[in-house]
């Protein structure tokens, strides 16, 4: 027991339970705080998205679109990119008008982006092999 | 193949591929720190697996080595913390002095408080209990610590993205052993469900972050510029949800 006392060993729960969710989800924010936008922006570009950007819509359209052709090019989707999708949206209907979790939203969008012209690129070289 | 077995392969695989990650060519220096650290948890691994086959589950030489082998791994793990902190700021306009001896202080004064209140619990001093508090305290400490670097380098916008994936990791490790420790203590009927198979997971899930974190290539820091075409455009939020 910690310090030998109860209340102490429940708070010592609560606060490292309170840490690690937000290591969990910084360790997550750290992986797309720096994705590369005009991925996103090409796929607007090519009619593969809509011409108005929806942050929740744009997420979905993208990330059904890969998983439909993820297994024939062998690309897995990263489980933890709909959890923490899902966490953003909840913080969303908590916090509305915060603009830093549209950003982390926008962001999300653009690395799912980037996982679709990487499915695209193997996808076309099963169709048009070199060899 | 026993299940203890199994468990130490593969918490030993794990340090393995993580000290092997350090071995990386364009490493940051700071980082190399984790070699010594990984270094350590494999010897500390080894030894406390051959007292196990040699002296049994039960026996005092078990117990001494284990608890032993856990805390200089806890407690260089808090040094390791202490070291990256430093090298991260080194990095900022922000300035640390005497983040060293701040260190060796709180860490003097936490295995003070820590023999105190077992002495006082309990009487006297004996390795099991002495060594359960200090890896209990420097589980926590070392989350705190953690996690007050995470919020620190993020505010400050600090460079170094694997510095911060390895301090993040730093700190899911820690916050998932204090977790483990307390849920221990709150459920103590729990503690042998707990130690065998809660410890364990945990300690793999933060070393295989650690090892994954090293391994992952850093991608180029971007400028302020670049950082600024991820803003949300104007109108964007209109009906977004």
């Amino acid at each position: 027991m910690v310090g030998g006392s109860l209340i102490l060993s429940v708070a010592v729960l609560v606060v490292a339970f309170a840490v690690l969710s937000y290591s969990v989800f910084s360790f997550a924010h750290v992986r797309i705080s720096d994705v590369d936008m005009t991925e996103l922006d090409r796929l607007r570009r090519e009619g593969i998205l809509p011409d108005k950007p929806r942050l929740v819509e744009d997420f979905d359209l993208i990330h059904a679109k890969i998983a439909h052709v993820a297994p024939a090019v062998y690309l897995r989707q990263e489980f933890w990119l709909r959890l923490y999708f899902h966490l953003l949206r909840a913080a969303r209907t908590v916090r509305p008008n915060a603009a830093g979790l549209d950003r982390e939203l926008l962001r999300l969008s653009a690395y799912q982006a980037h996982h679709y012209w990487v499915a695209m690129k193997r996808l076309d070289a099963l169709r048009n092999p070199s060899l | 193949m026993s299940f203890s077995l199994a468990v130490w392969l593969v918490v030993c695989l794990a340090d393995l591929a993580a000290f092997a990650a350090t071995f990386r060519r364009g490493l940051d220096r700071g980082l190399l720190w984790l070699r010594w650290y990984f270094a350590l948890a494999l010897a500390s691994n080894v030894v406390v697996h051959s007292f196990l086959l040699k002296f049994g589950y039960t026996t005092k030489q078990y117990a001494y080595a284990y608890y032993l082998g856990d805390l200089a791994i806890v407690i260089f793990g808090f040094m390791v913390l202490a070291r990256l902190v430093e090298l991260a700021f080194e990095k900022s306009s922000v300035k640390l002095p005497g983040l060293r001896l701040g260190a060796i202080l709180v860490f003097t004064g936490l295995a003070v408080c820590s023999a105190a209140v077992v002495y006082m619990s309990r009487g006297g001093l004996t390795t099991f209990s002495f060594g359960s508090e200090m890896e209990q305290n420097f589980s926590f400490l070392g989350m705190l610590m953690a996690i007050i670097l995470v919020v620190g380098m993020n505010a400050l916008a600090v460079p170094g993205l694997r510095f911060r994936r390895v301090v993040l990791s730093f700190s899911v490790l820690y916050s998932s052993g204090a977790i483990a420790y307390s849920l221990a203590a709150v459920m103590p009927h729990l503690v042998d469900p707990i130690m065998i198979f809660i410890v364990p997971v945990t300690s793999l899930a933060g070393i295989g972050l650690i090892a994954y974190s090293l391994w992952v290539p850093q991608p180029a820091e971007k400028t302020v510029k670049e950082r600024k075409s991820a803003m949300v455009p104007d109108g964007l939020r209109e009906g977004a949800w």
